[in-house]
């Protein structure tokens, strides 16, 4: 089920019309079963999109479909003696209304926050696991069993279940808070920075659960800064700018275009940068079979082989 | 959670220029003045004309100030609209529990008469509430947070001789001030992370609000302390001894506007005085008649 985002703008200040938007006429089709990377550098403007999938911030204009759920912030225009001007109290009407059944809509994207740990409140791990499945209508026996699944699912084993989650180390603590929002069963999982502080194994760990989880069928929207996880994972990549998307392409596309990484001071993954200093000693490698170290690895060999 | 109830506003006016000690001594002046009775003593009850004449006076004292200072009084006034749960309240406590009954009877609600005096006396608190809070609003409008701890630091100096570390008190309020709003921005993130697992704040029974604001409090309990830690451990690391002399970043100048708003304040507190212990009522001298209230 795909996301439609039509001429999406989105202001933190309405009442100062000269703040900057930081959000700026954003268009996109997130198709279903994709796995989509987001980046720009801080303060583009990529927080403020992800907000909007789940519907936590609503479009000062613009409209968003998910899959039927329609918010619908379209500009209403009215004409005055300097032209069309976009009419204030429709639109402030518009806004005024309430979103009906904004909760189906969380049920379907699920949304992890960068640092999800400080999310956590119950007693027991299993507990606040369950609370998501609970708030939404599940029973007591449907939640457990859908938390369950969750927690084997990042890999926490039932010796976790009664354990307060206070005392867990700070990468158990993320796995539990990403067990919460999975346990809600989403068809859409967005996810902010999600490795940001954790060790090397711990993204390693964190980023395998990620495409084991996509691979089951949820598509998954990822905002990040590690261009490693974007070269190995992404099948797709935007690249936001001062709240717009500047760029639409795939990961090999995006790293090969050096005159735009350059101008939007992004700096394509050093497996990548690596293999590109190789080809042009003279090596003929294949960059779309790189996505990791072991891939480069592969490939050199492969190309070393077909030499002799 | 309005943050821009009582949030300073930079200007350059005098009064935001004026020593912070000043305005809080004169705020606190200013608050009690506002309480004092007035009136000429009766027996058993003051006459409150006096008093609402009194703090008539006052309350264009306060507008003045609050021109000067380019407060907002718009501004000022529509955080009044906060008060409507205070007036429900005190109307509801002065039709059940009138203090003031006898004299004529305005209207009737059911059995019950509703005295003039009743409805005159709910009039009388509120406007000296209203004063009230104009008053504050233009102390904390005009005057920094570091100002107003520097300035209570420096009225609590006394305490000083009887051995209370006045400096740590008043370091711990310029920390508390200063992390209000990194505390607000936590709660908004954490609100927003518990919404995306289904939680809703605004809608449910009052068991689901009850169970909804426990997991926004409990993650911000721990998030605070977390902070509250490190900022310890930053503030140590830099150096920041609690018993060592301190010396101040901002050195406080006296200046003749100073002087001369001291003496205004002083001239001001001695009317108040002068007028609380001698109770000249033009209105009993000149027996204007008058309902008999209780002050």
């Amino acid at each position: 089920m795909p996301i439609v985002l039509e001429h999406v703008t989105y202001r933190y200040d309405v009442k100062k019309p000269e703040s900057r938007p930081a959000l700026l006429d954003v268009s996109a089709i997130l198709q279903d079963r994709s796995f989509t990377a987001l980046i720009g550098q801080t303060g583009s403007g990529k927080s403020t999109f992800i907000q909007h999938l789940n519907g936590l911030l609503l479009p000062t204009t613009g409209k968003i479909d998910v899959n039927g759920y329609l918010i619908d912030m379209s500009p209403v225009y009215k004409k005055t003696r300097h032209g069309e001007v976009l009419d204030d109290r429709a639109m402030k009407k518009k806004h005024k209304k309430k979103q009906k059944n904004i909760k189906d809509l969380r049920k379907k994207v699920g949304l992890v926050f960068q640092f999800p740990e400080y999310q956590i409140f119950e007693e027991t791990v299993l507990k606040d696991v369950c609370y998501g499945p609970k708030n939404f209508g599940k029973s007591q026996k449907e939640s457990e069993d859908a938390a369950k699944e969750a927690l084997t699912l990042v890999g926490l084993d039932e010796s976790f279940y009664n354990r307060s989650p206070f005392e867990l180390s700070g990468g158990e603590k993320r796995r539990v808070a990403i067990a919460g929002i999975l346990a809600l069963k989403p068809e859409i999982l967005v996810l902010d920075e999600p490795t940001v502080g954790l060790d090397a194994e711990g993204e390693k760990n964190l980023m395998g659960l990620l495409s084991t989880i996509y691979s089951k069928g949820t598509s998954i929207i990822l905002a990040t800064h590690n261009m490693d996880v974007v070269l190995k994972y992404a099948h797709r990549v935007l690249v936001l700018d001062k709240g717009r998307i500047v760029s639409d392409s795939t990961p090999l596309a995006l790293f090969q275009n050096e005159d735009f990484l350059k101008n939007s001071s992004l700096l394509p993954p050093h497996v990548f940068r690596f293999a590109m200093e190789l080809i042009k000693k003279g090596l003929k490698l294949d960059l779309a079979n790189i996505r990791d170290a072991d891939s480069l690895a592969d490939e050199i060999a492969r190309v070393k082989e077909s030499k002799q | 959670m309005n943050p821009t109830i009582g949030k300073y506003v930079s200007e350059n006016t005098l009064i935001h220029r004026l020593d912070s000690r000043i305005k809080l001594v004169g705020l606190i002046i200013g608050l009690v003045s506002v309480f004092l009775n007035y009136g000429a003593k009766t027996p058993g009850n003051t006459q409150v004309y006096m008093n609402l004449c009194c703090d008539g006076v006052i309350f264009i004292l306060v507008l003045t100030i609050a021109f000067i200072g380019k407060v907002s009084i718009l501004q000022l006034f529509k955080q009044l609209s906060m008060l409507w749960s205070m007036v429900l309240f005190l109307l509801i406590l002065n039709f059940f529990f009138p203090g003031n009954v006898g004299g004529d009877i305005a209207f009737h609600i059911g059995d019950r008469p509703v005295y003039y005096a009743t409805i005159f006396n709910l009039v009388y608190i509120l406007f000296r509430l209203v004063i009230v809070m104009l008053m504050t609003d233009i102390f904390t409008t005009t005057t920094k947070p570091m100002e107003m701890t520097g300035a209570l630091e420096w009225l609590f100096y006394p305490l000083k001789l009887i051995h209370i570390p006045v400096h740590k008190f008043a370091m711990a309020i310029s920390l508390a001030l200063r992390f209000i709003p990194t505390l607000i921005e936590d709660a908004n993130r954490i609100m927003k992370a518990q919404a995306s697992r289904g939680v809703d704040y605004r809608q449910g029974s009052f068991k689901d609000r009850v169970k909804a604001l426990v997991s926004l409090i409990i993650p911000l309990f721990m998030s605070s302390f977390m902070t509250s830690g490190e900022l310890a451990d930053a503030m140590e690391a830099r150096g920041y001894d609690p018993d060592s002399k301190r010396t101040r970043y901002r050195a406080y100048t006296w200046s003749l506007r100073d002087t001369l708003s001291s003496l205004a304040l002083a001239l001001f507190l001695a009317l108040v005085i002068t007028e609380a212990v001698l109770r000249i009522d033009p209105f009993v001298l000149f027996s204007v008649p008058v309902w008999q209230l209780r002050g």
